[in-house]
């Protein structure tokens, strides 16, 4: 039902969730960016709820991996659950569950992971995760986001999800964060229903103005 | 061939025989495999009929509760029924496809329900991919929970876990 991933940028200043799905708002349920702590993605069943609890694991310390084990506590339905956590340094854990709906799998590498369901096949995160293995050597924080949307546009340019498309967001924050700072997203843009909506999500970074 | 408990003279075969069954297994000295031994609720050898100190294979197993650090043995406690989790099993080169792994399994599936455990639980690596352990787990009645990525992708892994039949 959803492509996604999470991913830090070339320096390592910036980290990001976005994806993709056919289902309205994507942007209201599934990602979570928390500057200075680590990026969420819930999905499939999509239990929103897990994407603050994740966050307050790593707030506690604990590891990606430490957080990832902890969702079959937190939610008697982890089986129909994918959960992606990644912390401000690019370690990534993804959970999928057996009963979310095939083609379903996940593929991470350092500084990077991209998780799907209801995918037309194994193409679609392929795409995006060799897109996502070639870093530039700098960008600022727009390239970045450009870079993802590009990552995006290849997944669904490799059939996506297999039921269409409806709504898809890109978030931006940053990887290190100390007290004073300001605790806001750099980039928080969604397009919650349009018939084409990662070129969509492409137009409105061209609009979007970093905040003085 | 016969089934017994691991003892300390063990541990130099057990090593040997964990090491050359990596990547299936992660890697683990003799040190290390004297650690997961004391963690372990459960840990069997399988040996020679006619050389009881020749290992032929083993299996080191968990009860809630240990403390355990590994991720997957975490996700299996969090996830709530009782279980017993096996942490590595491993047979010698040249003596798999013997039954080896079935007769450290029957006894531990005896075992499980006779501590009337709800679950046996494992893991079996998907990349790189382990086709003959799936295979073996899923002819013994093991179904997939879920999948776990983790160490930045180093790790990729099927969760199984199989009902524990009552005695």
């Amino acid at each position: 039902m959803t492509f996604s991933l999470l991913a830090l940028s070339a320096d390592g200043s910036f980290m990001a969730a976005a994806g993709s799905t056919r289902f309205l708002a994507i942007g209201s349920a599934a990602p979570m960016v928390v500057p200075g702590v680590g990026a969420v993605w819930s999905q499939a069943f999509t239990n929103p709820q897990l994407r603050f609890e994740m966050i307050r694991a790593l707030r506690r310390g604990e590891s990606v991996e430490q957080a990832i084990a902890t969702v079959p506590l937190l939610d008697e339905g982890s089986a129909g659950r994918q959960v992606a956590v990644m912390d401000g340094r690019g370690s990534a854990a993804v959970f999928t569950g057996a009963e979310t709906a095939e083609w379903h799998g996940a593929i991470s590498a350092a500084g990077f992971s991209v998780q799907g369901n209801i995918l037309v096949g194994p193409e679609v995160l392929d795409a995006m995760a060799a897109k996502l293995s070639v870093v530039p050597a700098t960008e600022d924080v727009r390239q970045f986001g450009e870079r993802l949307i590009g990552v995006l546009q290849a997944g669904q340019d490799a059939g996506g999800d297999q039921r269409g498309r409806q709504s898809a967001v890109l978030l931006v924050g940053r990887s290190q964060w100390a007290e004073g700072e300001p605790e806001s997203l750099v980039i928080d843009l969604r397009v919650d229903d349009h018939p084409d909506p990662v070129p969509e999500l492409r137009r409105l970074l061209d609009l979007w103005v970093p905040r003085a | 061939m016969r089934i017994r408990p691991l003892e300390s003279v063990d541990i130099g075969q057990v090593s040997a025989i964990n090491g050359a069954g990596v990547p299936g297994v992660t890697p683990a000295d003799a040190d290390e495999v004297a650690r997961l031994v004391e963690l372990s609720e459960l840990s069997l050898v399988a040996v020679d009929d006619s050389d009881d100190a020749a290992v032929l294979g083993f299996l080191l197993v968990m009860a809630p509760g240990a403390d355990y650090e590994s991720e997957n043995y975490r996700w299996f406690s969090e996830r709530g029924p009782d279980f017993l989790y096996i942490d590595r099993i491993a047979i010698a080169e040249g003596r798999r496809g013997e039954g080896i792994g079935d007769a450290l399994y029957r006894e531990l599936f005896r075992v499980a329900a006779e501590q009337g455990r709800a679950e046996v639980t494992c893991e079996v690596n998907t990349m790189p991919p382990n086709p003959g352990s799936m295979r073996f787990h899923e002819r013994l009645g093991f179904e997939r929970v879920g999948e776990l990525v983790t160490k930045g992708g180093a790790y990729e892994v099927a969760l199984l876990a199989r009902t524990v039949a009552r005695a």
